[in-house]
């Protein structure tokens, strides 16, 4: 039997992170992501759980890094200027390698931009906003489903990979409601953190690990072990070091325990036809005209593949070369003036001929693209 | 009917056709500001209502210049355009900082607490609509005790008093701090055309009603206004130095339940929450009345007198000898 609810992406987010485990949220009021927090000051205190608003974004992630160090999986929500608050503390979270999950609800920008206008202007800066050039994982919902599935993936990958997370979606996707059918949702498993548990003689260190690419074991902060967490360069066990072999080993490991992970955490949804010479690749709301744009092509004869980036980064890109192996043409929609996720893909697929299809300050209509991938 | 007592400056700097809702406090709030300033006059604003009300292109209704600026930087802002105003010579434009709660309450205290830890030149309005609304209706530190917000929702309504954000000011021990109303437009004005003549960090909290958020019909913004201050509320003050405390106005004193009843927003309160409520309400009343000296012996309104205190203010003597000093380095240099 379907069970139909109307829900937008924002409220989905809220949904899909009570489901993956989520027991803390602080927010700030920001357009288009306060559903996120509105729907999450109504859910997580029924349960005993807690939701606070903070008085800035800056407070808003560090309470959450605060609870994270406290065993708690937690959520903050954010648009660009107030994600532009939090990026000391999102790359405090990486250096702690602290469990959190960012949802990034794009609107028009740079700065104050347009609060009640749509964008896919942040990509680039979700995923380069660490200094060192770190690898955050960003997930790109282009549906409500999608944004309540990659939301629990969010939470997954926070927790395995003990990093920050950001979950990047936009204002359309974000606050268009839609028909969901719950029965049909899918059904994801969650994922925890690895605890620290003592064996004979084994002494704790909050950032421990024998190969690179290896998880240190969590212990919460004022439990039984003795946790020192630092944003400064550190050994393994969070003391305070300049550039120590150990420091230097912990700092290549941020990174390598992501890259040696991300063919597990890289969902990309692609669509491959027969033949197809053109490739369209696509996330967020102009994924959702692509798909309808792919369709019409289809529809007219066309022979077009389709390669929705659930992940965005790490950059997919074995997936990306793969679904582009054997066309000629590769088409890439994006609500931005540069293109900058095209910019990415051409660096991955240095032998084809890259088409962007951009806008700002509006959707991309179907119907360009398909003009596009017929000139 | 009364006869006007008063006479408002006829001139209106701010344009009709802007973009508030209808009943909107910190329209008003504007409106009085900018007619007691006058055309020479530069508005530093942060992201709140008023990022939106001054309105899109082709309308600018606040008939003076606007800068639009980041949520947590209207003080640090202000200073700059300040600063750079004097580097230039020009003493005579003001500097307006106009900022909601939210700007001022939470995220923008920083830059407000360390621009008038500096005793900067310039005036800071915030209008109080206690809560996020232009973002939808979340609660603020400014959101007062028992009040429904969209974050603070009826079946758990703010559980925190509202933050006494006069009182933070005064302990920074500016020149000047006042409190004013729309209900007494006369009252605000010269409020607002006293700190224009006096020298260093001057402080303006505005009560500012909000239809939408706090769920009253607009033709009541003023009644609401007139018993906030009556139910005490909202006591209308002057601070100077941050010690000198003068009432503005002995309110009546009628029950806060007044006040409660005629808004939506505290529609789900008992009788036993309004009660604590009233409790709150007199224990900040009895606090902040033991604090100010008899009208009579009051500080009185002209300038002049102003002028004269300021210059024994240890906060601008302090500030003399800073830049004395200032000066003596860079000859030294």
């Amino acid at each position: 039997m379907p069970q139909f609810r109307i829900r937008n992406g924002n409220q989905m987010i809220a949904e899909g992170a009570i489901v993956a485990g989520c027991r803390f949220f602080a927010g700030y009021p920001i357009t288009p992501a306060s559903g996120i927090y509105k729907s999450m000051i109504d859910e997580l205190p029924k349960r005993g759980d807690v939701a606070i608003g903070a008085p800035d974004e800056i407070s808003a992630l560090a309470f959450c890094v605060g609870a994270s160090q406290r065993g708690y999986k937690a959520m903050t929500a954010t648009s660009g200027p107030g994600f532009s608050l939090m990026i000391e503390t999102l790359q405090y979270a990486l250096m702690t390698e602290t469990p959190v999950v960012i949802a990034l609800v794009q609107r028009l920008g740079p700065s104050t931009g347009g609060a009640t206008q749509g964008g896919q202007g942040d990509v680039l800066l979700a995923g380069n906003a660490v200094g060192g050039g770190y690898t955050i994982p960003v997930f790109s919902p282009s549906t409500p489903v999608e944004a309540f599935t990659l939301t629990i993936h969010s939470f997954n990958v926070a927790e395995r990979l003990r990093t920050p997370v950001i979950l990047l979606t936009d204002k359309e996707v974000a606050m268009t409601s839609e028909n969901i059918d719950y029965s049909a949702l899918p059904k994801s498993g969650t994922v925890d953190r690895k605890m620290f548990v003592r064996s004979n003689g084994e002494s704790f260190g909050n950032y421990r690990f024998s190969l690179p690419g290896e998880i240190p074991e969590f212990s919460p902060i004022g439990g039984k072990e003795k946790a020192t967490i630092t944003g400064s360069a550190h050994d393994k066990s969070g003391r305070l070091q300049k550039n120590s072999r150990e420091t230097i080993e912990v700092l290549r490991h941020l990174q390598e325990k992501v890259i040696s992970n991300s063919e597990e955490i890289t969902l990309v949804d692609t669509d491959t036809a027969d033949g197809a010479d053109t490739i369209v690749f696509s996330y967020g709301v102009s994924a959702r005209a692509s798909i309808e744009a792919v369709a019409g092509l289809r529809a007219k004869g066309e022979r077009v593949s389709f390669c929705n980036l659930l992940t965005l980064f790490p950059i997919p890109e074995k997936e990306i070369k793969e679904a582009a192996r054997k066309v000629s043409k590769v088409v890439v929609v994006e609500e931005n003036i540069m293109g900058l996720y095209r910019a990415q893909i051409e660096r991955v697929l240095p032998d084809k001929k890259v088409l962007g299809i951009n806008s700002v300050g509006r959707m991309i209509a179907p119907g360009e693209i398909e003009k596009a991938v017929l000139s | 009917m009364g006869q006007i007592k008063y006479q408002l400056p006829p001139e209106e700097v701010l344009a009709p056709g802007h973009f508030a809702c209808p009943g909107c406090g910190a329209t008003l709030t504007m409106r009085y500001a900018l007619k007691a300033l006058g055309r020479k006059t530069v508005v530093v604003i942060p992201a709140c209502c008023w990022s939106v009300i001054d309105g899109p292109v082709p309308y600018s209704a606040a008939g003076v210049p606007v800068f639009h600026t980041a949520f947590e930087t209207a003080a640090s802002t202000a200073c700059g355009v300040k600063a750079g105003l004097d580097a230039q010579g020009d003493h005579e434009t003001t500097v307006l900082a106009f900022a909601g709660d939210g700007g001022t309450f939470d995220i923008g205290l920083q830059a407000l607490s360390g621009a008038a830890e500096r005793n900067e030149d310039f005036i800071y309005i915030c209008y109080d609509n206690e809560a996020y609304m232009n973002t939808g209706i979340q609660r603020s530190s400014a959101t007062p005790l028992g009040a429904w917000t969209t974050t603070t929702p009826t079946e758990s309504p703010k559980a925190e008093k509202k933050k006494n954000i006069v009182e933070i000011l005064a302990a920074h021990r500016i020149p000047y701090l006042a409190t004013a109303s729309v209900a007494y437009p006369d009252d605000m004005i010269s409020k607002i055309r006293k700190a224009k003549d006096i020298r260093g960090f001057k402080f303006i909290h505005v009560f500012s009603p909000c239809p939408p958020g706090w769920k009253f019909e607009p033709e009541d913004s003023i009644k609401i206004s007139r018993m906030a201050i009556e139910s005490k509320v909202f006591p209308l003050i002057e601070i100077f130095h941050g010690t000198d405390y003068k009432l503005s106005k002995e309110p009546e004193g009628v029950p806060v339940r007044d006040y409660i009843k005629i808004q939506g927003r505290f529609r789900h309160l008992d009788e036993e929450r309004i009660g604590i409520i009233q409790e709150n309400v007199d224990e900040e009343w009895e606090r902040l009345y033991s604090k100010c000296v008899p009208t009579t012996q009051a500080h009185h309104a002209g300038s002049g007198e102003f002028q004269g205190e300021r210059r024994s203010s240890a906060a601008l003597s302090i500030r003399e000898t800073d830049s004395a000093k200032k000066k003596v380095q860079s000859a030294r240099r």
